[in-house]
């Protein structure tokens, strides 16, 4: 007697797509929500460490000791920590994010007045890097495929790797000493009158080393796609370059490159905060530099936490961006 | 076949030249219409303003803001001098009782007329204290002010003589605000009261971090009769942003898409020199001179041989060289050279003697506060750690940013011995400064930073402040500044210059130490 139920191979475990999908959304929003309370918790810890004091910073040099001590107690600074940090967090979970010391103003209507100039300079600043990176990448690769083209190759290693390794704050500044102050064809900062064309310098700056930085994995990537066996069938289908890139190889390099592009986008957010004082634009990177400045405790932790927030739902956003293209990233499921 | 690819080569060739020409042309075009074009003159803050009540301002971007959008009874004027702003014609019936008249042709900017209530009710609000202005005992003194109106005529009684009356009503902060201001302090502070306006402009736009917008008012004639006529229009719009940054603010000036920009760094300066159409106006905005902390306990309290020592130490030549690199003036007290009443004996200041600093300062101990608010100061501060450790000095030196600063030096009983403090006077008068080494220490109220026990000087202080004409008032001053240099309570050091450079349309009027913003003009001859 022979007991089938060990003669039947194993059948293969197979889980729903949509719970492989309900399980990596919990996971990315667990994820989410612990980066959103740490950030909260941090912000408002740190902040108070900024040397002086904003009440003296806010009442003025020319205050009297009394002075300082009724702004200190409008600022509700003479509170203990908690009972404020209590207070916060109760504003908060009710969207307020308090009340601005040195602008007189809610901090939501200054951040989100601020928001559209930080989210429109790192979005173009993405925007470009993806359409000039990833052809540039793939350019490169096929062209240097196989070991040709070898002064070539070590010429875009050479000067995306130089270009790379500069800060986006220097690479503001040579930006505005060649095209606004030498050439003077663009704005060297913000100007009302013109924003779109005083977009352009702090977006190039913003993007021209992680240009480099993708467009040297991108190039990478390709090389290897490029030997593989199926490109190799398809080269023998006689498909013309760019169908070749498109259908085949821009797929293959999509995964690494979208990863990537997530830590360039938080990474830009970060670099904006250079790049917007350098060129004096008026988006959240220069509102916390000013805030600083003025020991304005709410703004500093408003700011930061929402550039948290951001980057925490861009980095999400990347990951389903990724659970789309390759089910793998999903996790749990398996055929 | 081949010349179709050819063709479809050269097409798209010359899609891309045209692609690359358009960009340029477009870029070509971000050269900006100037001022004498639209009007509208272009400027930047260094923040925004703190407060759009004037009793409540703080900081110079607030002062400029409310100069533009408050008249005041008094304008300053050259040398000196004093003319009409709201008053008509002043006078001092005593040190503690003065009269101003109020024109009959100044409007708010709802149209109220402004007459004598409405001004006495504005000046009343500066001085009670429930208001909190730090800027009322620069203007009426330490004492009560009673403010009344009386026909056309605004009496100002005061409980203790306070003759420098007449400069702090010229000073924006005392600025008048009108009724409907008055009216709801809260949107007053916001700037969100059209009718709050007393002076030229009003807020037309004010996105807090971002920028502001000043109108021109139509109805607006009450420009004062300097002694030299202005010439030219005064802006239809005044644009502002905020901008921290010295050298984006130079690239902007020169790129031709800022009109107006205001330098405390001599290197963004430098870039305007070979730039002969454009304006440039430098005040001395600020003065350095070094404070000793001499209550009970410190190192230099009841020690004038050391404080002596450190006057020998420091060369003010070569702090002047590294603070303003030779761009301001050295001090012979602690105001510019342009303030009445200002010592002009170099024969008071102790001379640079390193040998005789030695002597004494060997050993001492020092707890010194340093002020990085900027280069000038960081480097300043570095330059006197540095010649008190050659004379032997024991010397620790905190470095701390500008708020920092202010608030160590601003508690009675902090760490520190010697500061270098960068004095801006905003009221143009000695007093304003002598105040900040004699008399009341910070912490009784007052604000003298030293806490000095100098009676002599608090004598010769008052003195001036009671004084009827201004030759017993200097002479009295003179005595209050000498007694300072005797006891070598101060180190004079030098003028903090901040240089103006406005567009080649653009001009504005300087009054000794004073750049009156309201007084910008376009096409000016």
């Amino acid at each position: 007697m022979t007991d089938t139920t060990e003669l039947t191979p194993p059948r293969p475990r197979r889980v729903r797509a949509g719970s492989s999908w309900t399980g990596f959304a919990l996971r990315r929003l667990g994820g989410l929500a612990g980066t959103v309370v740490i950030a909260v918790v941090v912000t408002f810890v740190i902040v108070p460490l900024i040397p002086g004091d904003p009440a003296v910073s806010a009442a003025g040099p020319d205050a009297t000791i009394d002075q300082i001590n009724r702004v200190r107690a409008e600022l509700g600074l003479d509170r203990p920590l908690y009972e404020r940090f209590f207070d916060y967090v109760g504003g908060l979970l009710q969207g307020d994010l308090g009340h601005s010391f040195s602008l007189n103003a809610p901090v939501s209507e200054v951040v989100f007045r601020r928001l559209p100039f930080t989210a429109g300079l790192s979005f173009l600043a993405l925007l470009v890097v993806l359409v000039l990176a990833v052809p540039l990448g793939m350019a490169i690769g096929a062209l240097t495929r196989g070991g040709k083209r070898r002064r070539l190759d070590s010429t875009f290693n050479y000067v995306t790797a130089v270009v790379a390794a500069i800060p986006p704050y220097v690479m503001a500044t040579l930006l505005v000493l060649l095209f606004a102050v030498t050439l003077e064809v663009l704005p060297p900062a913000y100007t009302r009158s013109q924003p779109g064309l005083s977009l352009l310098l702090p977006a190039f700056a913003l993007s021209l080393p992680s240009i480099c930085l993708i467009a040297r994995v991108v190039r990478r990537e390709t090389a290897v796609v490029l030997e593989q066996d199926f490109l190799r069938t398809a080269r023998g289908w006689r498909l013309s370059g760019l169908r070749m890139a498109l259908r085949y190889v821009l797929p293959n390099v999509l995964t690494s490159t979208l990863t990537l592009s997530g830590i360039v986008l938080v990474a830009m957010l970060g670099g904006a905060i250079s790049v917007e004082t350098v060129f004096g634009w008026p988006g959240l990177g220069l509102g916390v530099v000013n805030a600083v400045a003025t020991k304005d405790y709410p703004l500093v932790q408003g700011i930061v936490l929402i550039l948290a927030v951001l980057s925490a739902l861009m980095t999400m956003a990347v990951d389903v961006l990724l659970g789309i293209v390759d089910p793998r990233v999903r996790g749990g499921q398996h055929v | 076949m081949s010349r179709t690819r050819g063709a479809n080569r050269r097409r798209t060739k010359r899609t891309l030249a045209a692609l690359a020409v358009l960009t340029l042309t477009a870029a070509c075009g971000a050269a900006t219409a100037g001022p004498a074009e639209t009007g509208t003159l272009r400027t930047v803050l260094n923040a925004d303003p703190s407060s759009f009540d004037p009793a409540l301002a703080q900081g110079q971007q607030t002062f400029q803001a409310a100069s533009l959008l408050y008249d005041t009874l008094l304008r300053r004027d050259d040398g000196g001098t004093l003319v009409g702003g709201l008053a008509s014609d002043w006078a001092a019936e005593s040190p503690s009782a003065y009269t101003f008249t109020i024109r009959d042709d100044a409007t708010c900017a709802d149209g109220t007329p402004i007459t004598a209530p409405v001004v006495a009710a504005s000046l009343s609000h500066l001085a009670d204290p429930e208001t909190g202005s730090t800027w009322k005992n620069l203007v009426f003194g330490l004492g009560d002010a009673t403010i009344t109106a009386e026909g056309a005529t605004v009496r100002i009684a005061l409980s203790q003589p306070f003759t420098t009356l007449p400069q702090g009503l010229a000073i924006p902060q005392s600025g008048i605000v009108c009724p409907a201001g008055l009216e709801d302090l809260d949107a007053l502070a916001a700037g969100s009261v059209p009718g709050a306006f007393s002076g030229p402009y009003t807020v037309a736009d004010a996105q807090q971090g971002l920028s502001y917008t000043f109108d021109l008012r139509d109805d607006y004639d009450a420009w004062p009769d300097f002694a030299e006529p202005l010439t030219g229009a005064p802006p239809e719009r005044i644009e502002i942003g905020i901008t921290t940054d010295q050298s984006t603010m130079a690239n902007q000036i020169l790129a031709g898409d800022l009109d107006l920009g205001q330098f405390a760094d001599p290197d963004a300066v430098q870039r305007f020199t070979a730039q002969p159409d454009l304006h440039q106006y430098q005040v001395i905005n600020a003065t350095a001179y070094v404070v000793f902390n001499q209550r009970p306990g410190r190192v230099f309290a009841d020690r004038p041989d050391l404080r002596q020592g450190v006057a020998k130490a420091i060369d003010q030549n070569s702090f002047n060289a590294i603070f303003s690199r030779n761009t301001g003036d050295v001090l012979r007290s602690v105001v510019p050279s342009s303030f009445a009443c200002v010592n002009t004996d170099t024969a008071l200041l102790e001379r640079h003697d390193p040998e005789g600093a030695a002597a004494t300062l060997a050993g001492a101990k020092i707890t010194m506060i340093g002020n990085t608010a900027n280069r000038q100061f960081s480097g300043g501060a570095d330059y006197v750690y540095q010649v008190l450790a050659d004379a032997g000095a024991d010397v620790t030196m905190n470095k701390v940013d500008n708020a920092t600063f202010w608030s160590t030096i601003a508690e009675g009983g902090a760490d520190w011995d010697l500061v270098f403090l960068g004095d801006l006077n905003s009221v143009g008068s000695i007093s304003a400064s002598l105040d900040r080494v004699i008399g009341p220490a910070v912490e009784d109220g007052g604000r003298n930073y030293s806490a000095s026990d100098n009676p002599e000087g608090e004598a010769a202080f008052a003195d001036g402040l009671a004084a009827p004409d201004e030759r017993t008032r200097c002479e009295a001053f003179g005595r209050a500044q000498r007694s300072l240099f005797e006891r070598d309570d101060i180190v004079p050091l030098a003028g903090s210059p901040l240089t103006y450079v406005t567009g080649p349309d653009v001009t504005v009027s300087v009054f000794d130490d004073y750049v009156d913003l309201a007084t910008l003009r376009i096409g000016a001859t």
